[in-house]
């Protein structure tokens, strides 16, 4: 009896715990920072992750520390394009296979 | 008031009328739900459709269903309704490549809790008459300006419009524009820039 209770609550921690698990190896995200040419933080970019098929993300903003992120990423068999925007004049673009949490290398224009 | 609400607010005084008139009209004796002389089974109203026969001895019901239909569409309608707005303003002294400008409708404080956490319920407001203009530009000080505006009525027919009658603020330049870093070729063409954010799922 006790035996057959104890599996029964090993399953259901079990169950409880394992969307958490897998949610924890699938997030998707990436972050990074942009500079000018005198490697100081640009603010106010407008910073996309764009997919052909996905769309477009939410805007991320580049905040008094250039620094920009995106979380929730989809998963998409494609690469994703980051865009970096000065106003709407596109300044940067390249192709980014979000598989994981991102930590992009800093962008520097100049 | 705007026109969506007036044609449905019609709609639905039409419809309340048919159904209120029709039941004064058989309070009074003016109709009565009894077959009609003369007439068989089913002969009072017919109607068909795509083989599906529909038919009643008594066809004042009709009034009821046509009032009731009118009725039944206003409320379908109303939870259809979008608004229009149309949005009249311009930029002060910035060229128009340098800046984004969104509107925001509304925009609403949301509060956190000491420790810095958020659980907040937002209340849309329908009916909703202030628009603000929120315009990024980068390399300025302060970098986001936010402007508000009053939403004027509209005729009958037309868009409302939020009309910015003094140029949309941006901030004292500090920075110029970089050269572009690396801007390499999209493999498929990619969703334009005035499409909606929002992951497609």
């Amino acid at each position: 009896m006790w035996r057959a209770v104890s599996v029964l609550l090993i399953l259901l921690v079990a169950t409880a715990l394992a969307p958490a698990a897998a949610s924890a190896q699938t997030e998707r995200g990436l972050d990074g920072h942009v500079k000018g040419d005198d490697l100081q933080p640009i603010r106010g970019l407008t910073v996309y992750l764009v997919h052909p098929t996905l769309g477009r993300s939410p805007p991320s903003f580049t905040d008094m520390d250039g620094y920009f992120a995106f979380s929730e990423v989809p998963s998409a068999a494609d690469p994703y394009y980051l865009e970096v925007y000065w106003g709407r004049t596109l300044r940067y673009r390249v192709a980014v296979r979000v598989d994981g949490f991102i930590h992009w290398p800093d962008i520097v224009f100049g | 008031m705007r026109t969506n609400d007036t044609v449905i607010l019609m709609g639905a005084v039409c419809g309340l009328a048919l159904t209120l008139g029709g039941l004064l009209l058989l309070l009074r004796g003016a109709i009565n739900l009894t077959r009609q002389e003369g007439g068989g089974p089913g002969s009072g109203l017919c109607f068909e459709f795509k083989g599906t026969k529909l038919s009643t001895d008594f066809p004042a019901i009709a009034i009821f269903a046509i009032g009731l239909l009118f009725f039944g569409l206003t409320l379908w309608a109303e939870s259809l309704q979008t608004r229009t707005i149309k949005f009249v303003g311009r930029l002060a002294d910035v060229p128009p490549q340098q800046a984004i400008v969104y509107a925001a409708v509304p925009l609403m404080p949301v509060i956190s809790s000491p420790d810095g956490s958020i659980e907040y319920s937002l209340k849309l407001d329908p009916n909703n008459d202030t628009v603000f203009a929120v315009v990024v530009t980068p390399g300025r000080e302060p970098v986001m300006n936010v402007t508000s505006t009053q939403l004027r009525p509209s005729w009958f027919g037309a868009s409302e419009t939020a009309k910015f009658d003094t140029p949309l603020p941006v901030g004292r330049p500090v920075r110029a524009m970089p050269p572009a870093s690396t801007i390499e070729p999209a493999r498929a063409p990619l969703p334009g820039l005035d499409e909606s954010s929002g992951w497609k799922n």
